[in-house]
């Protein structure tokens, strides 16, 4: 492995420095320039700074990774958290798996980015949008290039917020804000796990450099991270990748944090396909595969994130079938596919993982776009059961839409065909054991059944989302079909590119078993092969993720793999056929008449299983009653009126009884000086240890010994508490004996110090001495 | 002798003497001398941080002059890294709080600019004296000023409230300097008749045990009340909310700092046994208030009492940070001080400036205001976020240190450390919610109220007094380095000398009169062995490296969940 030095921060310097001009200047460009002018010069900035990201990548990765063995390229730009032997650095690393990822970010962004243009040619808030959208290709830029987990949370977070920002981007309606802050508390709830994750391994590791995690997890199962067992009987391997994942779920909108995503599509339409899409989302997955190593090191993570992926892939599937919106249709199945990637990383299918999430950057961003053009052209219309014919007049739009129907539904030789039938692949040939016990391959029949069902899903919803938006008449009102409904070039460019690598894309990873036919690497599985290396090493002896023999030549048998591509085309196929009978001329009868007959099933699906329902039910809402009930019962009355207007009040009440005292007689002062005298003597006289100022407890030799009791630690230790009454112990807690314990430290009596000082005059005692 | 600081303590009382002699109609002049005078404050108070020396973690630019020799009471004065930045942003704080009060404080403006200059100098002195009566009377003089400024310039119930935290601060005052003087006592005792007040010389004390507890609680209460801690709270959410913007700022920016500089610079250095023994009822009331004042915070219906009540959720992670004794943890809650100061400030700012021009703090009155005051809205986001610690903006850098000092290293005080700090990172997710419920319901959304429709952005002087916070905010994010470098010496040192201490008090433990460290010092050549033998270290890192030799046959337990009795069964049998 080769390193360079390498200016990598230009990478997401640019689109940052292009945000700050846009949010700072944007408003005052278009207000003094003109409107035209103003989002002329607002637009090139923007597009500009992510073309020169796009550029540099490029340049980077084929100047010096291309066909030069494996090169990483670093750029150490300062030391950022410094404290005691805490060292965090903003350092980037630009190798094999965060190239990959710059290259789909810069070079979707900037297609996206393009789109913009006509999409919101019209938005008074130029500036700000295009502003918001450069922030969010540097803080998503951040979060691949990252050299450590904090850096990388620097982005996760960046994204999170500008994810926020570009949801609420229309932020007078309530509604569309309130989308924008679910998203931004659910992400909370999973940097919750990815905090704890993060501190769990520097805990151990003592660094979050992810190179120094590689280190110490490439002795496999005899690293600390396996040994060292921690709450729960879990190893701090997988305590930490559990958590971590409980982050990846909150990001890339799995099962139990998932209902964000299908809220943000409230952002506009391009936002949705790079944020929501093709790369924000994805975060998750690139989390896992770049700690491969430390993921392969804990199968029972491992399985849980292979059937969390699954149920979800399949849930999302479900939902997305009788969806209205068409926004929403693509949304739930991100989700899904999502979950395909999940899937596949859970089985250690790094590379099919990696494979996946850019095809699928291609073809949904492709569809979001497609999507985009349609509401455009609909009057921000988004209901497809009032569109339908548009074919006819967006023939570019309908053409691109269909392509990535196909890619999306696996149909051969479209990208998402190869992508998809190498999860299913992985998931029937790696092992997922450690969740069930070593040998069962419960976990893999359950996830690939699950899979093969949500596959056929997909492709039933998305077929029948282009027959109802394309197909059939035009079901909207006529003077949106004679006024709006047109195609723009500068929104059909980046949409003819997409589909073109969404029907190419494939070819990143030509399966081994057609090398008969044409002989071609898996370009992808090459490329990639340093970045799992470290995991792949240790499959053996774990048991977990890609068997050796399968990642390099040799593989699964030819026959198995043909039987998986035959299975996964024919479900492609069923669906598309199934649809198009349904919905070729638009809603049907039949469609409806299975709606009728499926009865609970289709509403509970219409309704997406009533999940935010429930989340408010049991969540949300206690949430604010205990905060009520802390406010008004807890700080009002009990801390706040009990407890500080009781003491006042009764110091006010003393004060009212000791003025009845002074009301100037003088014999009555004298008597009750007296009388306070005699009490003070008095008590004096009955103990003596009050004069000497002695605090101490003596044990039963006359022994000093300091009061084993004071504070809490003691008490909460080792501490031997009992509770003796009449020699009839009623409490004993701790060691039964301590004679031969002694107790340690300092409880000895011979550890008295003695200060080498004369005594004071003022201290008659000598130190020690008894009094 | 450096007379830098001095000059820091003088100016602002000549500058509230300049002013006071002004005549009584003039409130923009007064404004416009005091502004002067804070300026050039800050200007003087600027060769603090690049005349520092890195990779000191002692007193700088000390003064050291007799006051009362008799009884050893010195005017001793210097910074080291847990003051320096406290003071450079008293400094920066105050002028832009006067400038920010030019319109809104119309009533007795001298007078005010009068208080808010003799704020200063109290602030300031606490901050700096190194003598413990110096420090007392500065501490009780920051009261007299901050009592003025709510009671007079506060809204309707400003009277109850600057009683309130008047009281609540005296109650705490009074333990203190009792202990105060136990300690001047005690040293007189250890040394054989020497007076003094002076916190270096004290700090070589090393008390007995029930000593230590006493005093250390005694200074504590003082502390936990002005920080505030839960559950003495109660008086910051009515003074906050009385009190006037620029009161409010100060309050939050550098007032409730006081406080956690304090349990810093003298509850845990002095008392080092008890300290460690009572780390953990601090960590835990840090903890309650940290959840507590976040729940508490999301149903308020006034603005400036939600950001009150998130103050004392943000100040808790600052006292977590400290009761771990790490050096990330000291670090981290001296960064996280000047985070929230700076973050609050800019929210109390804002509504107040929302105030000024509708006289209302409702949050129900405002909503869509994003759409009128853009910037406004843009600062007052930077803000927020700041405050709910998105990394690379300030509020990040203090909170992931003090989460990693306490979950790796607080050990040595906190029992279960990781346990309380995952409960502390709910608090992370909490400040999220009601921070950006707040922002929705006043930025976004339509514009319901018609009152609101011709409200006007920032002015440029707004603008002015924003900006240097905000930018702050987003550098020390970015590039906390410079910042970081200044106080991580001394958090090492103070860590270091805390160990050293608390063994040396261990040692000392059976013995009942006070001595002085050196005599002990050869006793303590490892003192978190000691300490570990004594109270248990579960640090992690020792948990973990302990058992890695026999390893292989059995997987060693690390934090042990249940391997202790439950605390709540035995700690009050326990107690005689």
């Amino acid at each position: 492995m080769n390193e360079t030095e390498f200016n990598l921060h230009f990478i997401p310097l640019f689109p940052l420095l292009g945000a700050v001009f846009n949010l700072l200047f944007g408003r005052l460009l278009m207000r003094s320039l003109g409107d035209r002018l103003g989002r002329e010069i607002i637009h090139l900035v923007a597009i500009g700074a992510v073309a020169f990201s796009c550029f540099f990548t490029t340049q980077a990765l084929f100047s010096t990774m291309v066909g030069h063995g494996y090169v990483r390229l670093i750029d150490t730009v300062y030391p950022w958290i410094m404290s005691g032997d805490v060292s965090i650095g903003f350092d980037l690393v630009l190798d094999h798996l965060s190239g990959v990822m710059c290259l789909v970010i810069t070079g979707v962004g900037l297609l996206i980015h393009i789109f913009s243009v006509g999409y919101m040619a019209h938005d008074p808030d130029y500036g700000r949008y295009f502003g918001y959208l450069n922030l969010f290709c540097a803080a998503m830029l951040i979060l691949v290039l990252g050299k450590n987990l904090v850096l990388t949370f620097v982005g996760w977070e960046g994204v999170g917020v500008c994810s926020y920002l570009l949801i609420g981007f229309w932020f007078t309606d309530d509604a569309k804000a309130t989308a924008g802050r679910k998203a931004f508390i659910m992400n909370r709830i999973g940097d919750f796990g990815f905090i704890l994750g993060m501190l769990l391994i520097y805990n151990v590791v003592g660094s979050l450099d992810f190179d120094a995690i590689e280190r110490a997890c490439a002795s496999g199962e005899s690293s600390l991270l396996v040994t060292t067992t921690t709450y729960g009987g879990f190893t701090i391997a997988t305590l930490a990748t559990l958590l971590l994942f409980l982050g990846c779920t909150g990001k890339s909108a799995q099962i139990p944090l998932f209902t964000w995503l299908p809220d943000a599509m409230a952002g506009p339409t391009p936002v949705s396909a790079l944020i929501h899409a093709a790369t924000m989302v994805t975060a998750g997955v690139y989390l896992i595969v770049r700690m491969n190593f430390l993921f392969a090191l804990a199968p029972v993570t491992m399985g849980v994130i292979a059937i969390v992926g699954g149920v979800t892939a399949l849930f999302a599937a479900t939902i997305g079938i009788t969806q209205n919106d068409i926004k929403k249709v693509l949304a739930y199945s991100t989700v899904s596919q999502l979950g395909f990637m999940f899937m596949a990383a859970g089985m250690g299918a790094w590379v099919a993982a990696i494979f996946h999430l850019v095809t699928h950057a291609f073809f949904k961003a492709c569809l979001f776009l497609g999507s985009g053009a349609v509401i455009e052209a609909c009057h921000h219309n988004q209901d497809i059961r009032t569109m339908g014919g548009l074919k006819e007049k967006m023939p570019v739009t309908a053409g691109t839409f269909f392509v990535s129907c196909l890619a999306i539904a696996g149909i051969f030789p479209f990208a998402g065909f190869f992508s998809k039938d190498e999860i299913l692949l992985h998931v029937q040939v790696n092992s997922a054991n450690g969740l069930f016990g070593v040998g069962d391959a419960g976990v893999n029949t359950l996830v690939y059944a699950l899979g093969i069902v949500a596959a056929l899903c997909t492709s039933f919803y998305m077929f029948r989302l282009y027959y109802l938006t394309f197909g059939g008449k035009f079901r909207g009102d006529h003077h949106t079909w004679h006024h709006h409904v047109r195609e723009q070039w500068i929104m059909s460019l980046p949409l003819v590119i997409l589909a073109g690598l969404a029907t190419v894309g494939g070819l990143l990873g030509w399966p081994h078993v057609f090398h008969g036919a044409i002989h071609m690497p898996h370009v992808l599985e090459e490329w990639l092969e340093p970045i799992v290396a470290t995991s792949s090493h240790f499959a053996g002896n774990l048991d977990v993720g890609v068997r050796p023999e399968f990642l390099h030549e040799g593989h699964v048998a030819a026959g198995k793999e043909l039987t998986g591509m035959a299975i996964g085309l024919a479900i492609g196929i069923a669906g598309w056929v199934f649809a198009r009978s349904l919905y070729l001329g638009g809603p049907s009868a039949q469609a409806e008449g299975y709606a009728k007959r499926l009865g609970p099933a289709y509403k509970a699906s219409l309704a997406k299983y009533w999940v935010d329902e429930i989340y408010d039910f049991l969540i949300v809402r206690p949430v604010r009653v205990i905060g009520s009930l802390l406010y008004q019962v807890a700080d009002m009355l009990l801390v706040d009126g009990v407890g500080v207007q009781g003491v006042s009040g009764s110091v006010g009440l003393l004060g009212r009884v000791v003025k009845g005292l002074h009301n100037g007689n003088v014999r009555r002062y004298l008597v009750a000086l007296l009388f306070g005298f005699a009490v003070l003597l008095g008590v004096i006289y009955l103990n003596p240890s009050i004069s000497r100022g002695d605090i101490m407890q003596k044990d039963a030799s006359g022994e000093r010994v300091l009061d084993p009791d004071i504070g809490l630690r003691r008490t909460l230790g080792e501490q031997k508490v009992k509770v003796e009454l009449f020699g009839i112990p009623l409490l004993r807690l701790g060691p039964e004996d301590d004679a031969n314990a002694g107790g340690p430290g300092p409880m000895r009596p011979g550890e008295i110090a003695r200060p080498n000082l004369p005594p004071p005059a003022g201290s008659p005692d000598a130190p020690g001495g008894q009094p | 002798m450096n007379h830098l600081l001095t000059a820091l303590l003088v100016l602002p009382i000549v500058g509230a003497l300049v002013v006071a002699t002004l005549p009584k109609a003039e409130t923009k002049l007064a404004h416009g001398v005091g502004i002067a005078f804070g300026v050039l404050e800050f200007l003087i108070s600027i060769p603090l941080a690049t005349g520092f020396e890195l990779g000191n973690g002692g007193m700088q630019f000390e003064t050291n002059i007799p006051w009362i020799s008799e009884f050893g009471i010195n005017y001793h004065v210097g910074i080291d890294g847990f003051s320096l930045w406290i003071v450079l942003l008293t400094t920066l704080l105050t002028p832009l709080c006067i400038w920010g009060a030019w319109n809104s404080i119309e009533k007795r403006g001298a007078e005010f600019v009068a208080a808010m200059l003799v704020l200063e100098t109290g602030m300031l002195g606490a901050l700096v004296a190194l003598d413990l009566i110096l420090f007392f009377t500065f501490w009780e003089l920051m009261l007299v000023p901050m009592y003025l400024i709510i009671g007079v310039w506060g809204s309707e119930q400003r009277v109850a409230a600057a009683i309130k935290f008047f009281i609540y601060t005296m109650v705490g005052s009074a333990l203190m300097l009792a202990a105060i003087i136990y300690l001047a006592v005690a040293h007189w005792q250890a040394t054989g008749g020497v007076w003094t007040f002076d916190l270096m010389l004290l700090d070589d004390l090393v008390l007995p045990p029930q000593a230590q507890a006493l005093c250390f609680w005694a200074f504590v209460a003082s502390f936990a009340i002005k920080v505030p801690l839960f559950p003495v709270h109660t008086w910051l959410p009515d003074a906050h909310t009385q009190a006037p913007t620029p009161g409010s700022v100060i309050l939050a920016g550098v007032l409730l700092k006081l406080g956690t500089y304090g349990m810093l610079r003298f509850a845990f250095p002095l008392f080092p046994l008890a300290a460690g023994e009572g780390a953990q009822i601090l960590a835990l009331l840090a903890i309650i208030g940290i959840i507590y004042g976040a729940l508490v915070a999301y149903v308020q219906t006034d603005a400036k009492r939600l950001v009150a009540y998130s103050s004392v959720s943000h100040m808790g992670f600052i006292v977590l940070g400290i009761a771990s004794v790490s050096t990330q943890g000291f670090t981290g809650a001296t960064y996280q001080s000047l985070a929230h100061g700076l973050t609050t400030g800019a929210l109390f700012m804002s509504i107040g400036i929302l105030y000024e021009r509708r006289h209302t703090r409702l949050i129900s009155e405002f909503g869509g205001l994003a759409k009128v005051m853009p910037w406004f809205t843009a600062f007052f986001m930077i803000a927020m976020l700041g405050s709910a610690g998105l990394p690379s903006l300030v509020g990040f850098v203090g909170e992931f240190l003090i989460v990693v000092g306490a979950f790796t290293e607080g050990g040595l005080t906190l029992v279960q450390a990781p346990v309380l700090v995952t409960i502390a990172a709910v608090g992370v997710i909490l400040g999220a919610v009601y921070l950006l419920f707040l922002f929705q319901r006043l930025m976004f959304g339509p514009i319901t109220n018609p009152k609101n429709e011709g409200l006007k952005d920032l002015s440029l002087r707004e603008t002015f007094v924003f900006l240097p916070v905000i930018l702050l905010i987003i550098v020390m994010g970015v590039y906390p380095k410079p910042f970081l470098e200044r106080i991580d010496p001394t958090s090492q040192a103070a860590v270091a000398r805390f160990q050293l201490k608390r063994c040396a008090s261990i040692k000392h433990s059976l013995a009942e009169v006070p001595t002085t460290l050196d005599t002990l010092v050869e006793r303590c050549a490892e003192p978190e062995k000691v300490i570990g033998e004594t109270y248990g270290d579960q640090r992690l890192s020792t948990v973990m490296a302990t058992p890695a030799e026999p390893a292989q046959a059995e997987p060693p337990d690390a934090p042990p969940p249940e391997g202790q009795p439950k605390p709540g069964d035995d700690a009050p049998k326990g107690a005689h």
